[in-house]
């Protein structure tokens, strides 16, 4: 019997981003899979851009801060998948580099009600080549579109997969995840 | 005042009066930085959020933030973990365990990587199973 309490080495870890507009589900997603409580940190200056983001200086109303929720979920003793929910907010641009730095890919959730809001998401990761899905959440009461109709609004190729799903739905909500995961297989 | 730049230039914020402001208003901003030594860049910028951090020996003789941070990850902790649990923001979390890497406190684990497919399929099994 060996007296080590812990791996030689911590764990790896596997990081992917949920991104979309503001109130499409990014936090009800990360608290479905999550394994712990989803985590709330303050995420405003990352280690680059303090001394260097002037708005610092600026009242509060122009203030950097802003919440950040992620999850985590132990796959075996040595690995671990922690999810990251991106502010919606386009203009925290520096810290989606930050963040999406080294992910394997992303999750853009949709609203069929704004579809738009997750232009700026789809902009971002195409841009960066980073691989990503889109996942409508479906709102009870909102617009029930063919996922072909989706694919067409938001001008998605047809490589990439187009998925409906409820957020709160802790079954439908791996799947999600899964079909990311496949999709970096293929 | 305005025709001081008759040509259009004189955007907002650009003129020289507006720079005598004093950046006081930024000091509860800035105050988390006191305990980074006022530094703000991470010797090891290999460190991201998701990053895991694992105590190597005690935490015997070390300030308040990297004593709490040792403690916390005797079991192993990401960054974001780290900065949530010590209620700081992240760049300062950076910056500490940066320096607790460098004076061997503590280990990383580096991150995974999107070509690694028996990764990839690892963790596809490990969220069908969860």
């Amino acid at each position: 019997m060996t007296a080590l309490q812990h791996p030689e080495v911590p764990p790896q870890s596997a990081k992917i981003v949920i991104s979309g507009g503001f109130g499409v589900g990014k936090t009800t997603l990360v608290d479905t899979i999550s394994e712990i409580t989803p985590v709330r940190t303050e995420a405003n200056m990352t280690a680059a851009s303090i001394g260097h983001d002037d708005r610092q200086h600026l009242p509060d109303k122009n203030k950097t801060t802003v919440a950040l929720d992620f999850g985590r979920v132990t796959i075996d003793e040595t690995l671990r998948l922690y999810l990251f929910g991106t502010p919606g907010q386009d203009r925290f641009g520096f810290m989606w580099d930050y963040l999406v730095n080294g992910a394997l890919g992303a999750v853009i959730l949709a609203d069929t009600r704004r579809l738009s809001d997750c232009y700026p998401a789809i902009d971002y990761y195409e841009s960066r080549r980073i691989p990503f899905i889109v996942a409508i959440n479906q709102f009870e009461g909102s617009p029930q579109h063919r996922l072909d109709q989706v694919r067409m609004a938001l001008n998605i190729p047809g490589r990439i997969p187009v998925v409906r799903f409820d957020a709160r739905d802790r079954d439908v909500s791996k799947e999600v995840l899964i079909e990311l995961l496949s999709l970096l297989l293929r | 005042m305005s025709d001081k730049y008759p040509d259009g230039y004189a955007t907002q914020g650009r003129r020289s009066e507006d720079n005598k402001s004093p950046d006081d208003s930024g000091a509860g901003l800035l105050r988390p930085y006191i305990i980074t030594g006022g530094r703000t860049e991470a010797a090891n910028s290999d460190l991201s959020i998701e990053s895991v951090i694992q105590t190597k020996d005690g935490f015997a003789g070390l300030g308040f933030e990297k004593r709490a941070i040792a403690k916390h990850c005797a079991e192993p902790k990401s960054i974001g973990e780290i900065a949530a649990h010590l209620k700081v923001p992240l760049g300062v979390a950076v910056v500490l365990v940066s320096d607790m890497l460098a004076e061997g406190l503590v280990i990383a684990h580096k991150r995974a990587s999107a070509n690694d497919t028996g990764l990839i399929e690892r963790l596809i099994e490990g969220i069908r199973a969860i």
